[in-house]
């Protein structure tokens, strides 16, 4: 009888920690995705001993945060934090070059902004 | 056979003879000691560069080594000279014991002094480059649906942070392939300066604010699938240095 009052905000915990965890996977599997892609963007550059091939791709280090956006709707904001990376390799090919492994040139963090609505991430 | 004498004579006790090589052994023994002490004086000098409980254990021993030296001397010669000379090197002896247990006595004793805290270097906090992915527009539309706008609210916030606060901002728009070149070059241009309408409304200074439009020269993903689409369909607000 006592826990009555607090069910609904128990039921709004349950469901923030829910989409906290979805959150976390969904944003592995963003980062995946643009760093597959960003791979494929690969660019060569000529240079004295051979060719440099780079690409900027994504760590797979981050953060996520996950703020209630509208309470009524179950509506939510997401804050993902990671690094732009970019990666070099030299070869003496650009098929050399592109074996890698790469190298990282330098970092920048994003943060990438998303929203939960109608029960899931939207891309 | 002819015995060379030398007369040694000691306080208080009767006159003896002792036999020349005694003596001269004698006289290397004591100046071994006296080797000894100088070493354990030079040591004592050379303690000064150390950390404070290796100084400590440095001291110990040099001193150790002195007192043990002078002890063993006087221990030898107390006991007559000529009954076992070896016992000069009482000083030897009791210089090595001296500096052995002067040393680990200063340096069980000594505590050593704590290290100086390391500076910790501040690193200025740096300002991120925003990326707005879910919000969504109308299909040939550069009108931010409502419910978007605590996607934009955030980015609002984030680019109000101190580190950001006084830096200036290029917010780019970008499309997927759906549509032609042109089209979603326009297209990509009404977004971004959509963003930046709702955010100089928000109280932001416009003057920070350049929108540009990549179109969809700049995927992030591959156009072929939906949600590759969708994740191309996106706003940028990138920081100037």
């Amino acid at each position: 009888m006592f826990c009555l009052p607090y069910l609904p905000v128990a039921a709004a915990a349950s469901d923030q920690l829910s989409v906290d965890k979805r959150f976390e996977s969904f944003c592995r599997e963003w980062l995946q995705t643009v760093n597959n892609f960003a791979a494929k963007k690969m660019q060569y550059k000529k240079v004295d001993q051979g060719f440099i091939a780079e690409y900027d791709g994504y760590s797979d280090t981050l953060s996520t945060r996950v703020k209630i956006a509208d309470p009524a709707k179950k509506t939510y904001v997401g804050i993902l934090t990671y690094n732009e990376v970019k990666f070099q390799h030299h070869g003496q090919t650009p098929d050399a070059a592109k074996g890698g492994p790469f190298d990282v040139v330098s970092q920048s963090p994003v943060t990438a902004i998303f929203m939960y609505r109608n029960g899931e991430w939207q891309n | 056979m002819v015995y060379k004498f030398k007369v040694k004579e000691s306080l208080g006790k009767e006159m003896q003879k002792i036999p020349l090589t005694y003596l001269k052994k004698e006289e290397n023994m004591k100046s071994k000691a006296i080797v000894l002490l100088v070493a354990a004086l030079f040591v004592f000098t050379g303690c000064s560069t150390m950390s404070k409980r290796a100084k400590c254990a440095c001291v110990g021993a040099a001193a150790g080594a002195a007192v043990g030296t002078t002890a063993g001397l006087i221990i030898g010669h107390d006991q007559g000279l000529h009954r076992n000379p070896n016992m000069v090197g009482g000083g030897i002896i009791g210089g090595v014991a001296g500096a052995l247990i002067g040393g680990v006595t200063g340096y069980l004793v000594c505590k050593e002094e704590p290290k100086p805290p390391v500076p910790v270097k501040v690193e200025e906090p740096k300002c991120d480059k925003i990326v707005i992915n879910s919000v969504q527009f109308d299909f040939d539309k550069a009108v931010i649906k409502p419910e978007f706008y605590p996607i934009l609210d955030e980015a609002a916030a984030e680019l109000q942070k101190p580190a950001c606060a006084k830096k200036n901002v290029t917010i780019e728009g970008n499309t997927c392939n759906m549509g032609s070149d042109k089209y979603n070059q326009k297209l990509s241009e009404k977004r971004a300066a959509a963003a930046k309408q709702y955010l100089v409304g928000k109280g932001l200074s416009a003057d920070r604010f350049t929108a540009v439009g990549n179109g969809e020269k700049n995927p992030i993903a591959d156009n072929k699938t939906k949600k590759g689409r969708a994740m191309n369909r996106r706003v940028e607000f990138k920081i100037a240095d």
